[in-house]
């Protein structure tokens, strides 16, 4: 009797042991089928949201190819129109197109990659797509400075101006206030841009540390 | 006896077996984290980028007026 339940509960063991993996396997595989599922959808939409838009910018250049003899006169008017149709159209194609994409990429070439080495190519691109976010905003910081430069002198140019035509009497009282009141504000854009500049430095600042 | 020793046998090999996989899903777990991590500074860089890009518009608007 002894015996018998030993061999049974062994038995069990060695089940538990093979169907163990498997399952392991099974929820792996479900994982990677349903991110296989959602690429291919994500596909499906991009495919048609592009033939949409491709099809429409035809349709307009069509029209405009037939508007443009008929209506030589108003042509000028008209292409203008058919032009923001086109875009508003190109514009309603990408809505979709992004909304498709929405999710990230991330997975899209997964292929036979599995768990681990999933996790670390998904890694490396975050950490590539970061150090490429980083150049735009430090490109962006930089060009940023070049027009504070030249919008600093172009207020203080005004400012010279406006105080020599009320020296000269040259402008009334009224005028020279709203003049006095567009410099103001436009100093306050100018240390609104400082100060945005100077806190995006930090941040990179920080974020690299 | 020997049998007992099957058992106890069986048994190290099936505890040690899913220990490891638990140990790969933390590993995946760290990386996944990393990763959002990553995504999170990279969307705060474009913020910024995006903020940055808005006051210079305003700024350029406030200098056309002068």
């Amino acid at each position: 009797m002894k015996t018998e339940k030993f061999n049974l509960l062994t038995i069990l063991l060695v089940c538990l042991l093979l169907i163990c993996p498997d399952i392991q396997a099974q929820s792996k595989k479900g994982l990677e089928n349903k991110a296989k599922n959602e690429k291919q959808t994500i596909e499906t939409k991009g495919k048609d949201v592009k033939e949409k838009g491709k099809s429409a910018e035809d349709k307009v250049v069509k029209e405009v190819s037939e508007a443009e003899p008929a209506l030589k006169e108003d042509s000028a008017e008209i292409n203008e129109e058919v032009q923001e149709e086109a875009e508003k159209l190109e514009k309603e194609g990408e809505e979709p197109e992004k909304e498709a994409g929405k999710g990230h990429a991330y997975g899209k070439n997964k292929g036979e990659l599995k768990g681990k080495e999933f996790g670390q190519q998904r890694a490396a691109e975050a950490k590539e797509n970061k150090e490429m976010k980083k150049d735009e905003l430090e490109g962006e910081i930089n060009e940023s400075q070049q027009k504070l430069d030249d919008a600093r002198v172009k207020i203080q140019t005004a400012r010279e101006k406006l105080e020599n035509d009320k020296k000269g009497k040259k402008i009334s009282d009224a005028e020279y206030q709203e003049k006095a009141q567009k410099i103001e504000n436009a100093e306050k854009q100018l240390k609104d841009v400082e100060e945005k500049l100077k806190n995006a430095s930090e941040e990179i600042k920080v974020k690299e540390e | 006896m020997k049998k007992i020793y099957l058992v106890i046998l069986l048994m190290a090999l099936f505890f040690a077996g899913c220990g490891q996989g638990s140990s790969k899903q933390k590993e995946i777990k760290e990386l996944e984290k990393q990763a959002t991590e990553l995504d999170s500074i990279a969307k705060k860089f474009e913020q910024t980028k995006e903020d940055i890009e808005k006051s210079i518009e305003n700024l350029d608007k406030a200098i056309n007026e002068l």
